[in-house]
Parts: C-alpha cells; structure tokens; sequence
C-alpha cells in the first residue's frame, strides 16, 4: 500500500464498535484463584438455597382447594398525555395509560380512586416543542415517595411501571401492605443493569401481600435473580426479552410450586454479543423441560420465539389448559405431539419455523402443506375454545379449523386468505381475527358475508390489502363491533 | 409523541417474525449506531427502541429479503437524529452512513465482521491479549498497560499501530472477497 485514505471517525466508531463486540465477555488474564474452593462453596450455597426457597414455598403453598375466582379483564385503556390531560379525565376511569414528563406531577393521579390498571410512561423533555432526548432526572433518580401517589388507589390491581424510572426497594416502599396490587411490571435495559432484581427488591415485593404475577421485560434474571423470585408467592412470570438464564435459575424456577402461567419470549434476549461463534447461551433441554411436571398448578405455558424441537414438546407437561408456540422448530412430525394435550382449551400456533427469517428462505409450498396438514392432525384430536394459526392453511387445517365447535376466539394470519376456511358450523364463536400479511392479499368483503351469520359473533377484526372500513362496518351493522386495518392505512415512514 | 416503549402484550406475526431476527441483527444495529456516534449505553437504547418501533407496526412485511435491517437502519438513524437534534448535525450522520455502505454495503456488515475476525487471529497472541483487556471486560487500558510492562503513552501506541493494521486487513480483505 502506498498512500492511505484518510479515515472517516465514523470508520474508527465501526472499528471500535466491531472490537468491542468481539471481546465483549472476555477477560484479561487473571491470577490463579481458589476457584475449586470457591466453587464448593457456590454449589453448597446454591444447595442451601435451592432448598430453603423450596421449603418457603411449600409453606406458601395454599392448602385451600377452593380457588380464588379469576379476576375480570380489565376494559381498554384510557390515555392521558400530562398533568392537564389527566386532570381533565373523569375520576372513575378503570384503566389509564398516564403519560408524564416529570414524575413529580404523579399525585394527579390520586383522584382516580376507580383505578384498576394504571401504565406509566415517562415521555422526554420537550422544550419550544422540540424534543430534547432527554428524560427528567427524577425517573432515573427517583425520590423515595415517587409512588406514595398510588399507595392510596385501593383499587388497584395492575401496575406497569416506565422503563426509564429505576426501581430500587426504597421506590417500592409506599406499595407496601397495598391491598389490591396483584401485577407488577418492570421493565429495564440489558446494557446499562439499571434495573436490578436483588434480594432487596424482592424484600419489597414480598411486602405487597396480593402480588402474584411479576412481567420483566429486558432485564438480566439469572440463577441468582430467580433464586431471589422463587421466595414471592407468584401465579404468574412473565420473562419478556430478558437474559441470563441458566440452570441454577431454572431449578429454582421449579421450586415456584404456586406458578399457573409460565411466559417466555426468547430464553436470551442479546444484547451485544455477535452470536455466530462461541459457546451457545443457556436454554433448557427436553429434560428440563419435562420437570415442568414439578409445578402442580401450571396451566398456562407461552413460548414465544423459544425454538421449541419436537423432543421438547413431547417433554412439557400435557395437563396445561393454554399453549402459545410462536416461532418453534417443530417438524411435522413432531405436531403430532400436540395430542397428548388432551385438556388443552387454548392454542396460539405457528407454522412458521423460528430459524426462518429474512436470511434464510421460506419454506417450499410442498413443506408448508405438510407442516399445515400435520397440524390438522394435531387439531382434529383437541377440543379448544381459542385458537390462533398463523402461517399458511391447507385444505386440512382449514377443514379442520371449521370442525373446532367450541371455539368462542379464533384468530387466523396467513400470507392470503382469499380461501377462508367454512365457519358456518362455529355457533360458539364470540370473536374473529382475520389478518393477511402479503400484498396483495385476497381477503374480500364477499368472503366476510358468510360470516354475518354467525349467531355468537361479537368482534370481528379484520387487517387486509385493500379493505373498506365503513363497507365491513355495514355489512355486520350494530351487533358486530368491527375493527379494520390495511396495508393502504398504515401510517409511511 | 414517542413511540411507546412497551410493546402490546398480544403477539403479532410481524412480533414473530422480528424476535426471529433479533438475535442475529441486533448486534449488527448496535454497531451502527456506534457508527452514527452513539455511545455504548445510548446505542443499545437506540436499538431497543428501533426494535420496538418496527415491533409495533402489525403489518410490516417481515419476510421480504433485506427489507427488516434497511427499516431498523432507517430507524435507528431517524432515532438518532431526533434525539441529537441540536448536537448533530445531518450531514455528519450522513457521513457516518456513507462510511457504514462503505464497509458494510446495505446490509449488516457479516462481512466486515468475519474479516475483522481473521485479521485478529494474524495477531501475535500478546497483541490479541491487549486488545482483549482494551476492549473485552478487562481492568481497563491503563490497568491493562501495566500488566503488558506498558506505560499509559505506550498502551496508545501499541493500540494505534494495532488499529491502523487492522483498518488495512480488514480493506484487503473485504476487497478480495468482492
């Protein structure tokens, strides 16, 4: 090389950028430690506390058979944008999005005593109109009083919290002995750990006495953090995109003996890791999967964008009542799995496979057909009340659909739906969610007629290429609350 | 109005189709978002939130070849922009983007990463150790120099030589592999 063309800082950024990822994990080289030693007493420790969870647990377990009634869904959400917005909305809203800049104006909110679910959300800082990028400093460091504003809604029951708020025990305080709360969301940042889950904030969990479904979402929850969780008396955890799973987490995952909903999107959400080489994160096996037997009460198993394999599906425990499978790597072969879920009333199904992306190639119309008809086969031996299919139908799988009688909600995403399966005979049917994701699509307003004679239909929804909102409105007129969508609506970027 | 941060609790194919995607273009992101000048911390937030963005978006046709990373690119520029409004300038982004096509092309840079990857392995295990303790979780450059018997001005020397060694490799090779 004889002359070198200046570099661009931003060729430097990329540089740095690429360096960083490749080395991100690694460490300089060390000193020799006692590793052994430590080990032992890590693993005794992890005995000791594995145990000690397990035997809280068993003390929590409730010795009532007589279950508490499950608590009614809560109505949609009402947005208020600002202190002057939410001043301006009736007192007696159930369900509020509330939207503030600085967190010091939350005691507006203490009007709202009907309140049953409340979503905070942290907006920037706009100054003349212009977005500034930046949130208030009081999210990132709260006062220790932020949420005494909630403390007194006694109505209560699902609280999300906003992302950029960093929620340390001291924040939770004021929802101790909450009578109402029973879910909590909290959201973090992989990179930056702002929200940690320890032993602390756990201790301020436990004090709120009716909390019983925890959703993390972007947060690390390692062996040590699910240690930690396995001490609250919890039906429901919500693991959205979070990371850090491994073994120790999952043994103490199973020791929540009171667990009736298991939810995971993706079992490592990375963050900045290049993932081509190097050891593969954690990720239960079929064996591990199968313990899920040691859960007595989980009836609600969702895994989203997990990978499930056919050995694993055949290891989940077959008495759930609700199964979500989007993005698996099942065969064809291996739907047929499917039928040991004898009580099976709710199935969300993929027929898309996880691996396949933008990248790698569709499958071919002859493995699609297959993977359809075989989930056909799994279909015609359950009896379920809500169903939703996304990926390509075959004559099957739609024959099969039509033969689910008991079906209240159906939601069907395909490529094309200009061949609908025969719903006539889904007397039941409350709900119906049509949805094409290709354009053009071939969903038409004569192909939604038929429908009209469904005696239970109450929603209808219906996302299409070219879809006239007003015309699906009049075919369904008054009984039917429709909601439309198309390609031509969405908004251009 | 920003967009909202916390994704619909109900799953959407487009949902589906990204979180497929996300493990395998999500560090690709990250590293343009450095590019356009983000630090560390900021980069993961800009990609969070371009994630989110297309998450939200129920129709996105994830399927069609190369259409997700030119949209999370796009968006993650736009982020970046309204975000720095007052403190970066347009033209300075659209460098930095040119300089992204440049290395990169139009889609996540494997190659650029793969390159980087064999030029790192021609390195003296001494120089790879250096570069791990810089830029892995090491004690840091200054730490790291002392345990290499290397003062603070000597660390950024030897990371300079390293550097310009391999902006060449990486050149070469990606030109003999178009």
């Amino acid at each position: 090389m004889t002359t070198r063309e200046p570099l661009h800082p931003a060729e430097e950024r990329l540089l740095d950028a690429a360096l960083a990822q490749h080395f991100a994990g690694t460490r300089a080289v060390a000193p020799a430690t006692h590793r052994s030693r430590w080990l032992a007493a890590a693993l005794l420790l992890l005995g000791l506390g594995v145990v000690a969870a397990t035997m809280w647990q068993v003390r929590q377990a409730p010795t009532d058979e007589i279950q508490e009634p499950e608590p009614a869904p809560l109505p949609p959400e009402v947005t208020g944008d600002g202190k002057t917005q939410l001043a301006a909305l009736p007192p007696t809203v159930p369900h509020l999005f509330a939207k503030f800049v600085d967190p010091r104006d939350l005691p507006v909110l203490t009007r709202f005593t009907a309140l049953r679910g409340l979503r905070l959300w942290a907006e920037k800082i706009h100054v003349a109109g212009i977005n500034t990028g930046q949130y208030h400093g009081r999210w990132s460091s709260p006062p220790d009083d932020l949420l005494q504003p909630l403390a007194g809604l006694h109505q209560l029951e699902v609280l999300k919290l906003p992302r950029d708020l960093v929620v340390t025990p001291a924040v939770l305080a004021p929802l101790a002995g909450h009578p109402t709360l029973r879910e909590l969301q909290l959201v973090g940042s992989l990179t930056r750990g702002n929200q940690v889950v320890d032993a602390a904030l756990v201790e301020a969990l436990a004090a709120i006495p009716k909390l019983r479904a925890l959703h993390l979402m972007f947060v690390r929850v390692d062996g040590d953090v699910l240690l930690q969780l396995a001490k609250l008396p919890l039906e429901s955890l919500e693991l959205e995109w979070c990371n850090g799973l491994d073994a120790k987490g999952w043994a103490a995952l199973l020791s929540m003996r009171g667990l009736r909903r298991l939810s995971f999107k993706d079992w490592d959400w990375h963050t900045d890791t290049v993932a081509k080489e190097g050891p593969r994160p954690w990720r239960p096996q079929a064996a591990d999967l199968r313990r899920l037997h040691e859960l007595p009460q989980l009836r609600t198993l969702e895994l989203m964008n997990c990978g499930l394999r056919d050995d694993e599906l055949a290891a989940l425990p077959d008495t759930l009542h609700a199964l979500v499978l989007l993005g698996h790597e099942l065969s064809p072969a291996g739907y047929a799995h499917l039928q040991r879920f004898a009580v099976l009333r709710r199935l969300d199904l993929g027929l898309r496979l996880s691996s396949q992306s933008l990248f790698v190639e569709r499958q071919t119309a002859l493995e699609q057909a297959a993977t359809a008809d075989a989930a056909a086969a799994a279909l015609k031996t359950l009896r379920l009340r809500m169903l939703r299919c996304v990926g390509e139908l075959s004559p099957a799988l739609r024959e099969a659909i039509a033969a689910q009688r008991d079906l209240t909600e159906l939601s069907i995403v395909s490529d094309n739906l200009s061949d609908l399966p025969a719903l006539g005979a889904l007397k039941k049917l409350e709900r119906l969610r049509l949805a094409e994701q290709r354009q053009p699509g071939g969903l038409t307003l004569d192909l939604l007629r038929p429908l009209r004679d469904l005696p239970a239909l109450r929603e209808l929804e219906v996302h299409a290429h070219d879809v006239d909102d007003a015309a699906v409105k009049a075919l369904f007129g008054e009984r039917v609350a429709v909601k439309t969508s198309s390609w031509k609506t969405l908004p251009k970027r | 109005m920003p967009e909202p941060v916390t994704p619909p609790l109900e799953p959407s194919p487009a949902r589906e189709a990204f979180a497929a995607l996300a493990a395998r273009q999500r560090p690709a992101l990250w590293r343009y978002a450095r590019v356009l000048g983000a630090d560390a911390a900021t980069a993961d937030d800009l990609v969070q939130e371009a994630f989110v963005v297309a998450l939200q978006r129920p129709a996105f046709d994830a399927t069609a070849p190369g259409a997700v990373f030119t949209f999370l690119r796009t968006t993650c520029r736009q982020l970046w922009l309204r975000s720095r409004r007052r403190t970066v300038s347009e033209r300075d982004v659209d460098a930095a983007d040119v300089a992204w096509t440049k290395h990169c092309g139009e889609g996540p840079g494997d190659d650029y990463v793969d390159a980087l990857r064999d030029c790192l392995a021609q390195l003296p295990a001494r120089s790879q150790a250096l570069l791990a303790a810089t830029y892995g979780d090491g004690a840091g450059r200054i730490a790291s120099g002392a345990t290499f018997g290397l003062g603070p001005d000597g660390v950024k020397s030897a990371l300079r030589r390293l550097r310009t060694f391999l902006h060449d490799c990486i050149r070469r090779r990606l030109e003999s592999s178009r």
